[in-house]
């Protein structure tokens, strides 16, 4: 049990943290000016992110820098900053590259969703958590372009593993069958039915892929689901009768 | 027979003594019977009750209870004697009743029965001593099958002489009735007084005071039922399979009025339930198949008798009319369909709204006469009826480009009818049409929808004091109130207050004037004259192009800005030129010994104005001083170019850039007074698309506010319930659809008026 063992490991460190504060976080801060790329950088950005990935051997595509910013709880889009580092970092007792990668798998699962009849109740706080730090400041909704990425990643289950890379032809998202529709739908239509996503229609569509199945037979128009998902079902029915 | 009363104590003398007097009375009462002898029997029964002779007895009893059992068991004995002569009696009459059968047996009968029971009451009067005290007695005691003389002798009748001889008589009893089912007149006293003697035979067990008709019901009721039943299943198929379904309905009423009226003549009132029931199932539910086969025709060949007839027989059987009820409002909304598609064609897309209400409102009239006279304005049909009209009225092939098609349809002829023109129509006969429209307007679904158009058109009409009647105008505003509540004619009840206001404020300005210095005479030189109303009562959209008010009204149009911001600070006053209007003097026309006055818009006048300094304008140079858009300014000159006030350069050019206009000084018109104010027809069309637009928008915040006031009085509430009460309250104004509904939710969560509490449950955040 993957969730298990990330446990086991983060109350390991945190008796070492106790004894030895201030060592350890001089250890972090450390680690912090390697990642970072300097010793007074006070915030990482898309770009340092980037470098940092490249450095771990990453995929780019993958869910490590969602991981990240949301275990840190970054405030500015794909940013965050010394503080939220070193706080995370020495929660789990993680202080170097090496000691990140260990444990990366187990913080992924941990968040990796997953369909009826077992839904991992820890993946909808992080879904929720990112529609709110990937919008556009001020703004109310997503652009579906924008939205189309971050629902494919988001509601990938395989991406949740850092050893996935990212191929030429995707396979099918066998888990979550409407992700890649709903996004054929809402980018590709002409006219797009809408230009952005709103909160509701970002949170419903995870709650409508564990309630309905790719042929739809569980949907009516009837039920709560938002006029978008709505429209998505009779547009789907068309184009892909299952 | 003066004998004297034989020894009390003797049983056997006693009742030799009292049998001679009882089978005289029996068998000879018509002859009489003197006073004494009478008196005789009477004392006889009175001694031999009441004497002390010592019976067989049980020794050791007491003396005290020996006498009251003595005259207890004495009278036993009288009551058996009395039981053993009944008996004999009877069956005589028994074997004298076989050698009658059919009407003689039931003459026969009735004779017996009424000889019998007359002797009865007279026994019952001589055995009263009896029946005071032994028979008394052993009723109190709980004796069962002790009764009063008299009911004993109806016991006996029905034991030793009903019991054997019914059948024969009923058989001859029906016999009689089928005879007279044929067409044969029959005596039907005999009938009579067989049910009567039935009836009389029913005794209740537990009460010998009281009867029922037990007797009756078992030994009359049921095989008269079933005869009945059988005569009329024969009858009916035989009629059925040699007439029309209409004669068979004739027939079948025919039958049921006659069973009505044997009860009335001969039968027992009791029977009249079952009698009705066993012919209607006979007679109709048996046939119903058959009946509700011929409806369709009646109905499409207007057969208002025969359907009238059928509704009469099958409102008789249990669930007979809902078949027809589904039948006639298919065939209403047919008719209705019809009725539009045939108008659709003819009137193309420039449909007549009168002759559209008019096919609309024939169809309703037709049928609901039908549903008042045939179906006796039954509540079902009434509802089937509306059932139809609402759906031909609301989807048909007129509203097919848009639903809202019959409302504006509607409202337009509204307009045309209480708007002033050459043809309008009388006061009453006017009221009459506008209750027609409202017959029309219950059906309609989109009611918003109405009122827009109606409010529009009510506007212009005020604004042009084109409105024919005041007292139209009202009524009509009432019966929309009467149907719609307050709210919905708020608006238009407004519109007609800011008429009246508006009056009073253009004489206040005319005082006002009047107190002013005349500084300079062009401020009076123009007749003015204006309204003031109200931008959220008045559907009125502000003018669509920049404008330049004419020099010559500009002293008038800032006096009056004066005037009013003195007398309501803060308020803005808006002025719509394009509703504007005004006359002007042509005194340029050559031929002309009166000078002409054109009727003109604002924007015509502003134009025409500028020849005065000149005659010949560049449209070029009239735009820069009128500063209207193109799209106001060339049709405004399309129509002094038709009536020929202006003419144009290049002669065949149509207004525009780089074309000149000059003034016609020929100008010719046989009316002193030309109108030159004609709406513009791409501008009508226009209007009437805002105004669907319009009615999109409202809806949608209608739907809005309804949601909202649904979930701040609910707080928590399901998405399905929520959707439903919410159609629930906006079906009076139009039918919303789901998905627009679902719209107007996402919308309320976006705009945090919302949340969504789990898939399902929807909270309000204050």
């Amino acid at each position: 049990n993957s969730t298990g063992s990330a446990k086991r490991k983060r109350a390991g460190s945190m008796s070492v943290t106790a004894r030895s504060t201030k060592k350890a976080k001089e250890s972090t801060e450390t680690w912090w000016e390697e990642v970072a790329g300097c010793s007074d950088a006070e915030i990482l950005d898309g770009e340092g992110f980037q470098k940092w990935i490249e450095d771990l051997g990453l995929d780019p595509s993958g869910m490590f820098m969602y991981l990240i910013l949301y275990k840190c709880q970054a405030k500015t889009s794909m940013t965050i900053t010394k503080e939220q580092f070193v706080r995370f970092m020495d929660s789990i007792g993680v202080k170097s590259n090496s000691q990140l990668l260990t444990v990366l798998s187990a913080l992924l699962s941990d968040i990796r969703p997953a369909t009826a009849p077992h839904p991992n109740p820890n993946f909808k706080p992080f879904y929720k958590w990112c529609f709110q730090h990937f919008k556009p400041e001020g703004q109310k909704g997503m652009p579906v372009d924008f939205a189309e990425i971050i629902l494919q990643t988001l509601l990938d289950p395989t991406r949740y593993d850092p050893t996935w890379v990212s191929e030429e032809e995707p396979t099918k998202n066998e888990q979550f069958p409407h992700v890649d529709a709903f996004c054929e739908y809402i980018t590709q239509s002409d006219p797009r039915p809408v230009h952005v996503i709103n909160k509701d229609q970002f949170e419903q569509f995870y709650e409508f892929n564990l309630a309905v199945s790719w042929s739809a037979v569980e949907h009516s128009e009837d039920s709560a689901w938002p006029a978008l998902i709505d429209s998505y079902v009779t547009w789907k029915r068309e184009k892909y009768p299952a | 027979m003066a004998t004297n009363p034989p020894n009390r104590e003797d049983l056997k003398a006693t009742w030799a003594f009292l049998e001679a007097g009882i089978e005289r009375i029996m068998r000879d009462l018509n002859s009489g019977m003197d006073m004494s002898t009478y008196m005789n029997v009477y004392t006889a029964v009175h001694n031999f009750c009441t004497s002390q002779r010592p019976i067989a007895q049980p020794p050791n009893l007491q003396q005290s209870a020996g006498v009251h059992r003595g005259a207890h068991l004495l009278g036993e004995d009288l009551y058996n004697k009395l039981i053993e002569y009944l008996t004999k009696h009877l069956t005589e009459i028994k074997e004298g009743s076989q050698a009658h059968s059919d009407e003689a047996l039931i003459e026969y009968y009735i004779n017996e029965w009424e000889r019998y029971t007359v002797a009865a009451k007279f026994i019952n009067h001589l055995f009263r001593y009896l029946n005071r005290h032994w028979v008394k007695r052993e009723m109190d005691e709980g004796k069962k099958n002790i009764y009063d003389v008299y009911t004993l002798h109806l016991v006996r009748w029905r034991l030793d002489l009903f019991n054997h001889v019914q059948k024969h008589v009923m058989a001859g009893v029906l016999q009689l009735i089928e005879k007279e089912r044929n067409g044969q007149t029959i005596e039907t006293t005999m009938v009579k007084s067989i049910v009567t003697s039935f009836v009389s035979l029913g005794l209740d067990e537990n009460d010998s005071t009281k009867s029922t008709l037990d007797v009756y019901r078992q030994f009359f009721e049921m095989p008269f039922l079933a005869a009945t039943s059988q005569y009329y299943q024969i009858e009916s198929k035989q009629f059925v399979a040699e007439n029309s379904v209409v004669e068979y309905m004739k027939k079948a009423e025919a039958r049921l009025a006659e069973e009505q009226n044997r009860v009335h003549l001969y039968l027992h009132p009791d029977i009249t339930g079952p009698l009705m029931k066993t012919c209607e199932k006979v007679l109709i539910q048996e046939h119903a198949g058959l009946l509700r086969e011929e409806f369709q025709i009646l109905l499409d060949n207007d057969r208002q008798g025969d359907l009238q007839r059928m509704y009469n027989l099958l409102s008789r059987i249990p669930d007979g009319l809902d078949p027809l009820r589904t039948k006639f409002e298919a065939h209403v909304r047919r008719a209705g369909l019809a009725a539009v598609d045939k108008i659709a064609d003819d009137g193309g897309d420039n449909l007549e709204p009168k002759v559209y209400v008019d096919a609309l409102l024939e169809v309703h009239t037709q049928y609901q006469g039908l549903v008042l006279t045939a179906f006796k304005g039954e509540a079902e049909f009434v509802r089937s009826l509306d059932n139809a009209c609402r759906e031909f009225v609301n989807r048909n092939k007129v509203c097919k480009s848009a639903s809202t098609k019959s409302p504006e349809l509607l409202a337009k002829y509204a307009d045309s009818l209480l708007r002033k023109s050459a043809k309008s129509a009388e006061e009453s006969d006017l009221e009459n049409k506008l209750t027609a429209i409202m017959t029309v307007f219950k059906y309609v679904e989109d009611k918003d929808v109405f009122q827009k158009f109606y409010s529009k058109m009510l506007a212009k009409r005020l604004v042009n004091f084109t409105s024919a009647s005041d007292d139209a105008e009202t009524s009509m505003i009432g019966k929309l109130k009467e149907a719609c509540g307050f709210e919905y004619t708020n608006k238009l009840q407004r519109m007609f207050q800011d008429m009246q206001i508006s009056k009073d404020l253009n004489d206040a300005y005319k005082v006002w004037l009047e107190d002013k210095p005349q500084d300079d005479s062009s401020a009076t030189a123009v007749d003015f004259s204006c309204q003031v109303l109200g931008t959220s009562f008045w559907p009125l959209n502000p003018p669509g192009t920049p404008f330049n008010i004419p020099e010559v009204i500009i002293k008038t149009y800032s006096k009056f800005v004066d005037f009013y911001n003195e007398k309501h600070t803060g308020r803005k006053l808006t002025w719509l030129w394009h509703l504007c209007k005004g006359d002007l003097k042509a005194n340029f026309c050559k031929n002309a010994k009166v000078p002409y006055t054109f009727q003109v818009s604002t924007y015509q006048m502003a134009i025409l104005l500028l020849f005065n300094d000149r005659l010949i304008i560049s449209y070029d140079d009239i735009e820069k001083n009128v500063a209207l858009s193109q799209e106001y300014l060339v049709p405004s000159l399309a129509i002094f170019l038709k009536a020929k006030v202006l003419t144009i350069s290049p002669a065949t050019a149509k207004p525009g850039p780089g074309t000149t206009f000059t003034l016609n000084t020929d100008f010719k018109s046989k009316k002193i007074r030309v109108n030159l104010n004609m709406a513009v027809r791409a501008e009508q069309k226009q209007e009437v698309e805002e105004t669907h637009k319009t009615i999109e928008e409202d809806r949608k915040l209608l739907m809005q506010s309804a949601i909202v006031r649904i979930m701040k009085a609910r707080k928590v509430m399901k998405h399905v319930v929520l959707v439903q009460e919410t159609i629930a309250q906006i079906k009076s104004r139009f039918t919303p659809k789901i998905p627009d509904i679902k719209k107007c939710i996402d919308i309320l969560l976006e705009k945090e008026y919302l949340e969504r509490l789990d898939g399902e449950r929807l909270g309000y955040l204050a």
